[in-house]
Parts: structure tokens; sequence; C-alpha cells
């Protein structure tokens, strides 16, 4: 099946990044990009991604926030936040709004668990 | 302020040095009590707080570190007396260490007399 | 070099350039929270995007930096002068690593060491820092006595920076010292305020209160009073403005194929002028629709210099960490004032500007400024101020360097330019005070008999003006003995780029502006005609009246040979042929309208620098015709 995926980071470096490991995983999914979380809101409506990666430490509304208002809007779709900060604090704070806590930088192993979780959650939730 | 003598408590195991220090210092206005290590140090000042302290590292019983370690978690005014420490060392370590352990002022010995009596005066606030 | 680096590049370049700006702003006042935010999460970015491309040194060395703001925000540290230089000479290693990327294509060799290096630094920052060579505000003109109270003071700040158990009564003795210092200084009135630092500091959770206050303290010391509170940070610019990051080279390509395109136009319109002459029943379109076309094409090419447009700010930044450094180097108290800096101009401008610009401000520093000691003397603030501006003025950016120093003394000037055998002494004595001052401008003048390592040698203001002259703006100085002066660049906003053909004629160089040219023949002599003293050429059955460029202009005319080369231009109407001895490149110059003993000569619609120094003239086409005409 193939899905899109919006990835939301205020540098383009990462994005990319995440574009690589994802483009390794998945080569036939689209890929949406964000940088801030208007865009990523805009992304949201106008793109309809499957799934939700954001970077917690972003200028403005940081990557829990974002996460948050995901959830709320489309409780069911499956979101990560992504940080180098392990702190146990913002792993809790991720589980709290119902997002999946992924460790920067991105690993092959660590996505595709995510992803893989995901697609189920979207499948089962399609039937 | 300036009417009564400054106290000054030398804490240093050498006789000799004790005895210079106490001649410079009374010479430029101070008052001059001594201790020849760290416990002795602090019984003194539990009994009449000195306006500063000059503390050597290197002593017997309590070095100097461990006293002046000891003097700032007591209670105030106590933990605020001003401490000059000598030593015949100079390394950035040793510095750091006294620093850490609450020394206002390192100085390496031997320390001549006009220093010692004007960062003394600096250190009560006698005007110059 | 693989995309991932070329994005790298990129965006640790910006994020060192906001790091900075919120780290001098941060060090301006360390209660500012979003500097302190901001310069923490610029590392913190830093970090992750070393680790995409690999880079592990620039990675460990921007985790330090992180971990050491990070126990700022915590409230473990305090902001002192020492952590913020520890943060920007990390930041200018890693400015020195993207450097040697971008040459090689590669990640530097040898960055291990040098992170290595900047993690002990900021360890260190925290402990074994050699009393005598702790960093705090300059203050200069020290007596022995004073230097003593200086590094004693000194210790007091570094000791407050120690955190874990006994603090209290570190706090408290630090503060009790440093309050009698003040009064050994014979200074109660300070000595009172730091015993309230430590008042608040021992009932309150805000710690940093007494290392500041004996900071600003030492500042007093020599006796002066309070400088004036610092200026406003810079503007930050809006995280989410609509802004798209574009290759300079294609902005450029653009800018020229909008020059062409400007040519073609004007091909165009010649067309249309002969589609109206010959009556043809579709000049009436074709002149409307050259209409149209040259109005889009202007609007397009108004469009696209704007493109080049910067703020100013990108050329102003940089010099917060230069000041704050040669202040340091220098040992003498020197504060930036920077205004306007969001004024823009084209990239050309702004890109060129640093040079000169650093040039005036280092002067400023090292002989304008006036050691502590003898600001003190006259009256004057121990901190001395240098002042950036910018603005616009109608179509000019006026970009100022004010410093409040000695000023210049034109009698040294007048001495000088005699003693170099610029002037004799008659000349310079019988000189206005600005024509003194415009001796300054002059090559191999200098005032300075030592060589002083800022400076440099040779790069005087000859230089500078000549490089503000070629982007086609003028210098002007002013100023006013013992109290300062101001170096004022008057520079055009918009880069008028004229693309010109140059040709040469009379033993000089010429420009013809393209968009004026029709086209380029040669002729041979005997189809020249004579129409009395004119003379004239058929061209597809027009008569075209032809004009020797250098003899029009009062040249002396080279030796015929046998083809004429001819060069057929139109502007405004008129048209002809313009007989040269050869042609040369086309080139783009700024042109800068003809002044003083040019402006007299008629036909020159400007003056540009060549690159070797010689002056290209450009010719107002129309002019050039007309005068043969009348």
């Amino acid at each position: 099946m193939v899905f899109k995926i919006l990835v939301v980071d205020d540098s383009k470096l990462a994005r990319m990044a995440v574009g690589k490991v994802l483009a390794g995983l998945y080569p036939n999914w689209t890929r949406v990009e964000a940088a801030n979380a208007d865009e990523a809101l805009a992304a949201l409506d106008e793109q309809k991604p499957d799934l939700v990666v954001v970077d917690f430490n972003m200028p403005g509304r940081n990557g829990l926030d974002i996460a948050a208002e995901l959830r709320r809007i489309r409780p069911t779709m499956p979101v990560a936040v992504i940080s180098a900060n392990h702190q146990q604090e913002i792993i809790d704070r991720a589980n709290a709004v119902g997002a999946t806590f992924l460790s920067k930088p991105i690993t092959e192993p660590a996505l595709r668990d995510f992803l893989a979780g995901a697609v189920r959650q979207i499948q089962a939730g399609a039937k | 302020m300036a009417d009564r003598k400054m106290r000054i408590l030398v804490v240093d195991d050498a006789n000799l040095i004790r005895l210079y220090y106490r001649r410079i210092l009374e010479e430029a206005g101070f008052e001059v009590e001594e201790a020849l290590n760290g416990i002795e140090g602090l019984e003194r000042l539990l009994v009449s707080p000195a306006d500063a302290l000059i503390v050597d590292i290197n002593m017997p019983q309590m070095d100097g570190v461990t006293f002046l370690s000891a003097l700032r978690r007591q209670a105030l005014p106590l933990s605020s007396i001003p401490a000059l420490v000598t030593s015949t060392e100079s390394s950035a370590g040793d510095i750091a260490t006294a620093r850490a352990a609450g020394a206002n002022f390192y100085c390496v010995k031997p320390i001549g007399r006009e220093d010692l009596a004007g960062a003394m005066a600096m250190f009560c606030g006698v005007r110059a | 070099m693989n995309e991932f680096l070329e994005q790298f590049l990129v965006e640790a370049r910006e994020l060192v350039e906001q790091a900075v700006a919120d780290l001098l702003a941060l060090e301006r006042e360390p209660g500012d929270r979003a500097s302190l935010d901001g310069s923490f999460r610029a590392f913190h970015t830093l970090k992750g995007g070393a680790g995409i491309v690999d880079f592990a040194a620039m990675g460990r060395a921007m985790h330090a930096a992180e971990d050491v703001l990070s126990m700022v925000r915590r409230g473990d540290r305090a902001v002192t002068a020492a952590l913020i230089g520890d943060c920007l000479a990390c930041l200018d290693q890693v400015v020195q690593w993207l450097d040697s990327i971008e040459e090689s294509g590669e990640l530097p060799s040898g960055a291990d060491a040098a992170a290595g290096r900047l993690a002990v630094r900021f360890a260190a920052g925290e402990a074994a820092i050699e009393v005598a060579k702790t960093e705090a505000p300059a203050v200069g003109g020290e007596t022995p006595a004073s230097a003593t109270a200086s590094a004693i003071l000194r210790e007091q700040i570094a000791l407050l920076a120690i955190r874990g158990e006994g603090l209290e009564g570190r706090i408290a003795s630090a503060g009790r010292v440093a309050a009698n210092v003040f009064r050994h200084l014979g200074r109660p009135d300070v000595a009172e305020r730091i015993a309230d630092a430590v008042t608040e500091s021992l009932a309150g959770p805000e710690r940093e209160s007494v290392a500041r206050a004996i900071e600003s303290a030492m500042e007093s010391l020599n006796a002066a009073p309070a400088p004036d509170p610092i200026e406003p940070v810079a503007n930050r610019p809006d995280p989410l403005s609509r802004s798209l990051r574009v290759d300079a080279e294609r902005v450029d390509a653009l800018v020229s194929l909008t020059g062409e395109l400007t040519v073609a136009k004007n091909a165009f319109r010649h067309i249309a002028m002969l589609a109206q002459e010959g009556d043809n029943p579709l000049s009436a379109s074709i002149g409307s629709e050259y209409g149209k076309l040259d109005r889009l094409i202007n609007g397009l090419q108004r469009a696209v210099l704007e493109l080049r447009i910067l703020p100013l700010r990108r050329v102003f930044q940089r010099f917060s960490r230069l000041v704050r450094e040669m202040s340091e180097t220098l040992a003498r108290p020197v504060r930036l004032v920077i205004e306007g800096e969001e004024t823009q101009a084209d990239k050309a401008i702004v890109e060129m500007l640093f040079e000169p610009l650093l040039h005036v401000v280092r002067n400023a520093m090292d002989h304008g400024v006036e050691p502590s000691a003898e600001r003190a003397a006259v009256g004057k603030s121990a901190i001395a101020t240098i002042c950036l501006r910018a603005r616009r003025e109608g179509e000019h950016v006026v970009v100022e360097v004010e410093d409040d120093g000695r000023g210049i003394d034109t009698d040294r000037v007048r001495t000088v330019a005699v003693e170099r055998g610029l002037a004799t002494f008659d000349i310079v004595a019988g000189m206005s005070e600005g024509a003194v001052i415009d001796l300054i401008f002059m090559a191999g003048f200098s005032t300075t008999t030592d060589v002083s390592d800022l400076s440099g040698r040779g790069v005087g203001m000859d230089a500078v003006r000549a490089s503000i002259e070629r982007l086609g703006g003028r210098v002007q100085l002013e100023t006013r003995k013992g109290a300062g002066a101001i170096v004022r660049f008057v520079l055009p906003f918009s880069v008028m780029m004229t693309r010109v053909m140059t040709v040469e004629a009379g033993g000089q160089w010429f420009g013809i502006p393209l968009d004026a040219v029709i086209e380029t023949i040669r002729v041979p002599r005997h189809e020249i005609r004579s129409v009395g003293k004119a003379h004239a050429l058929v061209l597809r059955n027009r008569t075209v009246p032809l004009i020797g460029l250098a003899a029009t202009l009062g040249w002396a005319k080279a030796e015929s040979s046998a083809d004429a080369t001819v060069v057929v231009a139109s502007s405004g109407g008129v048209s002809g042929g313009l007989e040269v001895d050869r042609l040369g490149a086309r080139m783009d110059v700024m042109l800068k309208p003809a002044e003083g003993l040019l402006s007299g000569i008629p036909a020159i619609a400007g003056t540009t620098m060549l690159g070797d120094g010689g002056v290209l003239l450009v010719l107002d086409v129309k002019e050039v015709f007309t005068l043969t005409t009348s």
C-alpha cells in the first residue's frame, strides 16, 4: 500500500535525512514537507497525509504542541515526535498526546518500527 | 567603621610564617590571631569571628581546603568571612580547587609585605 | 559535493549567524530568555546537522556548548563574558570548518583535535581559570594598587560562578570582599549597591545579581560616570516570513538575461521606427505592441534587480563580534551601536561594503578612540561609542561610521602631508579645513608612525574611496576636533548596471550603451560620402550620418586604414554611425554620473572605473549625434 507521510522540521537538512531513510524503506510512498506549525496544519488540510513525523526542537510552536494539535484534528492519525533530547520528560509528554517518540538521528530500524505500527493502525482503522 | 581594628585570623602550621604575617599586619594596624590547623581555626572563629582569614593549603590534621569548605557550609555570617588562601603551588588545578572550596583569593608563597597588607585592607574594607 | 553536505553548509551558516546575534544580545542582557533559548536551539540544530552529515567532531563541540547553555537555562550557571567568549569561539571554529568543507568538498581532517580543545575550554570555564587571566570588561589605565583590586574583583566573579555545597557562604563572602574592595577605594556608594545585590541574591532565586553588580561596578572603577544603557537588540527576523532560498548564480543569470532582453527590445524598437517611417500599414500596431513590451520589460528589469536587494544587517552584524574582539585586543573599551540595519541595498553593494567599512572601523578604534585615561582626562565616558548606521535617502543609501573619539587634527594632517611630499607647505597653509581633510584620501597618507597590527600597512583611505567609487558612490568625512568623526558613504540604492560595448578612438576607450547599438559594420573608405563638412554612408538604402568619434570629442584622429569600423547607434530618435579605431569587449558597468571636470564635456553620460584603474568614458549617444548636427 502506498501512503503519504508529512515531515515537519524547520531544518531542510533534517527533512532530507528523514526522506533518505524513508526512501530506503518505502521508496514508493509520497512525502510532504513543512517547516513550521502553520505549514504543517495547511499541509494536513490540503495534502491529507496518512501519518506525520514532527521534530521537537523548533522555534515558535514546538513539536509537542504541533503533535498535540494534529492528534486533536485527526485523532486516529499516527504521529511521531523526533528529538535528539532523550529526556524522559519529553518521551512521557509525547506519549501523553498519543505520539510515538523517536530519537534523532533517525535510524532505519527505528523508523521501520514506527511505520510498521502506523500502517497496522491505519489499516485497522480503515476497516 | 574604621574605629575598631580589623581582626585577621592566620591559619598556618609554620611558626615562622605566622610570626612574619603578624609583624606585617600589626604594623599595618590589624589585630592578629593564630591557629595551627583547620580544626583550631574553626574553633577560634566560633569563639570570636574574624574580619578576614589567611589560610594555608598544606596543613596537618585538617588542610586548608577542607577547613574552608567546612567554613562556607556554616550559617551566616560566619560562612561569609573573606578568605585568602596561600600555597607554594600555583597550578590551575590547585587554584580551581581552592576556588571551589570558597577561597576569595589565592596567593603563592612567599607573599610580599605590600601585597599582604594591601589584600587584607581590601578584604576588610579599610580605606587606602 | 553531495546534496546533504550542500544543504548542511547553507543551513549551518545561517544558524551560526543567528547564534552569534543571540549570544551577543545575551551578553548585553543576561536576563533575555529569548536570546538564551535562541542560542541554545542554534547549537542544538547545528549538532543535529553535524550528525546527519556524519561530522562527529563538530557534533561533540556543539554538544559541549549546548550543555553549558543548558546549565544556564536551568539557572546552574551565570552568563559571563567568559562563557559567551567560549561559545563564540566554538562558532568561529564551525565557520572555519564550513569554509574548509566548501573548498574541499569533504569533511575537514584534524577536526577532532580542535573539537577536543573546545570541549576542554568549556570544562575549564567552570573551574580552573588562572586568576590573572579571567576575562572581564576591559578596564584600562590601572595603577598597581588598582590592578590588585581588579584581580580580586575578577576572582569574586569567578567564585560566584561555582555551584554546589556552600553556595550561600561563597556568595556572601564574594559579595563582602567586593563591597570591601570598593570601600577601600573610597567608593562606599558602590559598596552599598553590591551589598544590596548580595541580600537580594541570598533572598531569592535570582543568583546572578551579585556577579553583574560587581561587573558594572568595575566599569566605574575609573571614576567616570556610568555609560548609557545599551541600545536595543537587533531586529529578529520573523520566523514565519515567506521567503525562498535561491542560488545567487541563478539570480545573476536572470539579471543577465534581462539585460539581453533589453537589447533585443531596442532592436525591435528600431524596426518599429522603420515601419513608421516607411508608412507600413502595420506600423501602428507594431508601435503599440512595442510600447507594451517596453513597459513590461522595464518592469521586469526593476523586479529582477530587486531580487538582488538585501538588508545591510548582513554586513553590520559581522561587526558586533569584530568590535568586541578589537576592544579586547586594544584594551580599549568600545561599544558598538548599530542603527538602521534593516535598510536595504543591492547585493553587490552589501557584499563589497565589508572591506571599506572594516578599514574605517579599524581606523576609528585604533586611532580615533583615545585610551581610557585620555578620555577620562577630558571628561568623556570610559566606554567609547562607535555607531554604525544606515538609512535610505531617495535614490541613495547612506552608511555612516561615527565615533566619539579624538576627531581629526587638521594641523597634524597638514604637517604629515608636507612631510610625505604630498603637497608643499605654502599650498597646505592656504587650504581650507575641508580641503585639508581631503588630503587624507591621497595615496600614501597616514598619520600613524607605528604600524599597529590591526590597521595593517598601506591600506589607506585612498583605497576606501576607490572601492566606494567603484560601487558608484562617494565618501564624505566630517570631524570635530576632540569630539569625534563621521565617515559617510553615499551609495546608489540600486545598481544601475549598464551593458556597454567598449570602443577605442583616438587612443581613448569609450563605452557605448548596448541598448543604443544597432549594429557594427566595416565600411570601405570609398563608400563614405561627404556632405559638406560632414560625412555619411548609405545603409540599406538609407543615408546615415557618420561621425568620427575621436574627432568629434576633440581627440586626435588615428590614421585611416582601408576600411572604417563603424558602430551604428540610435538613441532618443536620433541615429547615426560612429567611426571608431577598434572594437573592444562588452561589459556590465556601474555608471557613475560625470562630475567635476568631466561634466563639462558634452556627450559623456558618465564614467566607470575599469579593473586596471583606468577610466571608461560612457557616451550619451543622443548628445553625440546632436552635437554634430548643431
